[in-house]
C-alpha cells in the first residue's frame, strides 16, 4: 500500500499525469497520476490516505522545491494537472464526504488590480495541500470579500496584489474583515508586499512564497 | 559627446566614455501628474530632461499572427476587453496602466496553430506595418538628431505570453516542446523578416531593443535549463541577424532573471535593462559575474524614488554609483522599471542631480 502512494507522491512530484504522456523523460512508458490513483483506490486503499500520503504529500514536495528555488513555474503547474487527475478519481469522496478538504479559503485580487497569475499559482498550492479554494476573481472590493466571507464561512482569506498602488487596498479589507469575522485568518501576498507592510495593516500572514502561506493555512486554520 | 556616442561606447562597445548613460520611462500618468507640479504642459518629456535614447515611433510592428491591432469587445465604466491577434482576451484599465487579466485564449494546443495562425508568419505582410511613411519620417527625425535612436518591438517569450497565455505556455514547454519550438523557429524568423524589411526599406538605426519579459520577483519564469532548451537558440538567431548590421541589440525584462544572465550573455545580448532591485539583484554582481561582457541599464531600485526622501535616494543611487565607476561597467542611469506617477516631479529632477554630479566615470 504505501509503494503505492509512494508512487503517487512521486508522480505528482515529477509532473507525471499519465501514462500517455511523455513528461518526464526519465517516467516516460510508465503509469501516471491517473492510472495510480485509479489502482490504489480499486485496492481498496482509504481515499482519505490516498488524498493526504499521495497526492499531497507529492504537491508538498513540490512546495518544498519551489520555495528553494530548486523548480520553477512550469514544473509547479504540470504538477498541479498531474495532481487534478488524481483529484478527479477522488471527487465522488468529496461529493460524500468520505474525504474532507482542510478548511476553505476565499481568494481574490483587491481592488484597483487585475493580476491573476500570481493568484492562480497559489490556488494550486493551496488545492493541492488539500484545501477548498473560492476564487473570487480580481478588481475585488471590500465588500465583496465580505459577502464572500459570510457566504462561504472560510477558515482564511488570501488577498494578492501586484502594484505598490493596489497594495494599500488590502488594508481597509483586513481591517473590515478583522472587525466583522474577527476568527478568520488574512493572509497577504504579491509582489511589492513586505512583512513589515502585513505586519502595519495587521494580517495574520505574509509569505512571499506560496509554499509558506500553506504552511500558515495548514498550522494555524486547520 | 553626443548621446549617440556615449550610448554606442557603452552597449554597442562595452566601453566607459566621459560619463554614464541616463534614460528612463514614464507611466503614461506620470507626464499628467508632474504638469500639476510645474512640468511645463505638453513637453516631450525625453527631450525635456535630455535623456539619451529615442524609439522610433511606428517601429512596433504587429507580430500578432493575424496583423491587426487589438479590438475592443466590450467594456465597462472602468476596462475595457480587448482581442488580439492571436484571438486572445483580455481586459485591461482605461484610464490608468497596469497588468492585465488573462480572460481567454483561442491558442492553446497545436493544432489551432497550425490550422489557424502559423501560415499566417511565414512571409513578408506589409499589413504588419501601419503607416510605413510616418515611420520612415520618425526615423529621419531621430536620425538627424544627436539621440542613440532604437527600433523596438517585443520578441519571443513575450509574443508567446500574448498568444498563449502564461499558464498554458508554461505548461507546454513540457507537454508540448514540438509545439513551442516549431512556434520559435516560426515568430523568430517573422521578426528577422520584418527588422530586415525596416532596415532595408527605412534604414538602419543605432541599436534595436526588443521586450522580453522573462520573470517574475522571485525567480524566472522558467528555468536555465528550459531557457536553454527554447529560448537561447531563437535568441542568438536574433543576435546574429542584429550583429550582421553592426547594431547592439538591447534587451529588456522584467523580475529576476539573474539565473538565466549566464545564457542570455552567450545568446549575444549587448545591453540588459531594468534589472529590479526588489527582486534581489544587483548590477554590480551581475556585471562582475559577466565580465563587462555586457552592458547594463538600471537596478536603480524604484521604491527609493516613491519613498520621495532625498536620504533614501541618495542611499540607493550614489553608493550604486561609485562602484559602477570603480569597477568600470558600461552603464545606463536608470530606474528598475519605470517611473509612476508617486514618485514627485522634484524627486525625478534630484535623481538626475546625482547622475550630474556621480554619474561620471
Amino acid at each position: 500500500m504505501e509503494d503505492i502512494l509512494k508512487q503517487i507522491a512521486l508522480c505528482v512530484e515529477k509532473g507525471k499525469i499519465a501514462r500517455e504522456f511523455p513528461h518526464p523523460a526519465e517516467l516516460a512508458g510508465q503509469d501516471g497520476v491517473y492510472e495510480l490513483t485509479q489502482r490504489a483506490l480499486e485496492s481498496g486503499i482509504a481515499p482519505q490516505e490516498i488524498l493526504s500520503q499521495g497526492l499531497i504529500a507529492g504537491m508538498n514536495k513540490v512546495g518544498e522545491l519551489f520555495q528553494a528555488g530548486d523548480v520553477f513555474l512550469p514544473d509547479v503547474l504540470v504538477s498541479a494537472r498531474a495532481l487534478s487527475m488524481g483529484m478527479m478519481h477522488l471527487k465522488p469522496y468529496f461529493h460524500s464526504g468520505a474525504v474532507k478538504h482542510k478548511g476553505k479559503v476565499v481568494i481574490g485580487t483587491v481592488q484597483g488590480d487585475l493580476h491573476d497569475i500570481g493568484k492562480h499559482v497559489v490556488s494550486l498550492f493551496f488545492e493541492g495541500g488539500g484545501w477548498n479554494v473560492i476564487d473570487i476573481g480580481v478588481n475585488v472590493t471590500a465588500q465583496k470579500f465580505l459577502e464572500a466571507v459570510a457566504e462561504h464561512q472560510p477558515q482564511a482569506i488570501g488577498l494578492s496584489a501586484l502594484l505598490t498602488t493596489t497594495m494599500v487596498n488590502m488594508e481597509p479589507i483586513t481591517r473590515m474583515i478583522k472587525t466583522t469575522h474577527p476568527g478568520v485568518k488574512v493572509v497577504i501576498g504579491g509582489a511589492p508586499v513586505t512583512q513589515s507592510f502585513a505586519d502595519r495593516i495587521g494580517a495574520d500572514c505574509y509569505s512571499p512564497d506560496p509554499q509558506g502561506a500553506l504552511e500558515f493555512l495548514n498550522k494555524h486554520c486547520s | 559627446m553626443t548621446s549617440r556616442e556615449v550610448l554606442t561606447a557603452i552597449v554597442k562597445d562595452k566601453r566607459c566614455p566621459e560619463r554614464m548613460g541616463l534614460h528612463e520611462s514614464f507611466w503614461q500618468d506620470t507626464q499628467r501628474e508632474w504638469e500639476k507640479q510645474g512640468l511645463p504642459p505638453a513637453v516631450n518629456i525625453l527631450d525635456y530632461f535630455n535623456l539619451d535614447v529615442r524609439e522610433i515611433q511606428g517601429s512596433l510592428f504587429r507580430t500578432t499572427s493575424i496583423p491587426v491591432d487589438e479590438q475592443v469587445v466590450d467594456e465597462d465604466e472602468q476596462t475595457v476587453i480587448k482581442v488580439n491577434g492571436w484571438g486572445a482576451k483580455f481586459r485591461e484599465w482605461k484610464n490608468r496602466p497596469g497588468v492585465p487579466e488573462h480572460l481567454s485564449f483561442d491558442l492553446v494546443h497545436e493544432d489551432v496553430w497550425k490550422k489557424k495562425y502559423r501560415e499566417n508568419l511565414l512571409g513578408l505582410d506589409l499589413r504588419r506595418f501601419p503607416d510605413l511613411e510616418k515611420l520612415k519620417e520618425n526615423y529621419r527625425a531621430g536620425m538627424v538628431s544627436d539621440r542613440f535612436c532604437v527600433y523596438y518591438q517585443l520578441i519571443i517569450f513575450e509574443i508567446m505570453r500574448k498568444a498563449m497565455g502564461d499558464l498554458i505556455l508554461l505548461e507546454a514547454m513540457y507537454l508540448s516542446p514540438r509545439w513551442i519550438h516549431d512556434f520559435c523557429d516560426v515568430v523568430t524568423n517573422n521578426i528577422i523578416l520584418n527588422l530586415e524589411y525596416m532596415i532595408r526599406e527605412v534604414g538602419k538605426p543605432d541599436g534595436i531593443w526588443l521586450y522580453e519579459d522573462m520573470g517574475y520577483t522571485k525567480a524566472p519564469f522558467v528555468s536555465p535549463a528550459l531557457y536553454q532548451e527554447f529560448i537561447f537558440p531563437y535568441h542568438r538567431r536574433v543576435a546574429d541577424f542584429i550583429h550582421s548590421y553592426d547594431l547592439p541589440f538591447i534587451m529588456h525584462s522584467c523580475g529576476k532573471i539573474r539565473p538565466l544572465l549566464p545564457h542570455i550573455v552567450e545568446a549575444g545580448v549587448d545591453g540588459l535593462q531594468a534589472l529590479e532591485a526588489k527582486a534581489g539583484q544587483h548590477v554590480v554582481e551581475m556585471a562582475e559575474a559577466t565580465g563587462n561582457k555586457i552592458a547594463f541599464m538600471g537596478n536603480l531600485d524604484i521604491r527609493a524614488f516613491e519613498s520621495n526622501d532625498p536620504k533614501t535616494l541618495e542611499a540607493e543611487i550614489v553608493p550604486k554609483l561609485a562602484a559602477i565607476q570603480k569597477k568600470r561597467i558600461p552603464y545606463v542611469f536608470f530606474s528598475d522599471h519605470s517611473i509612476p506617477k508617486s514618485v514627485n516631479l522634484e524627486t525625478y529632477q534630484y535623481a538626475l542631480e546625482l547622475h550630474k554630479k556621480y554619474g561620471r566615470y
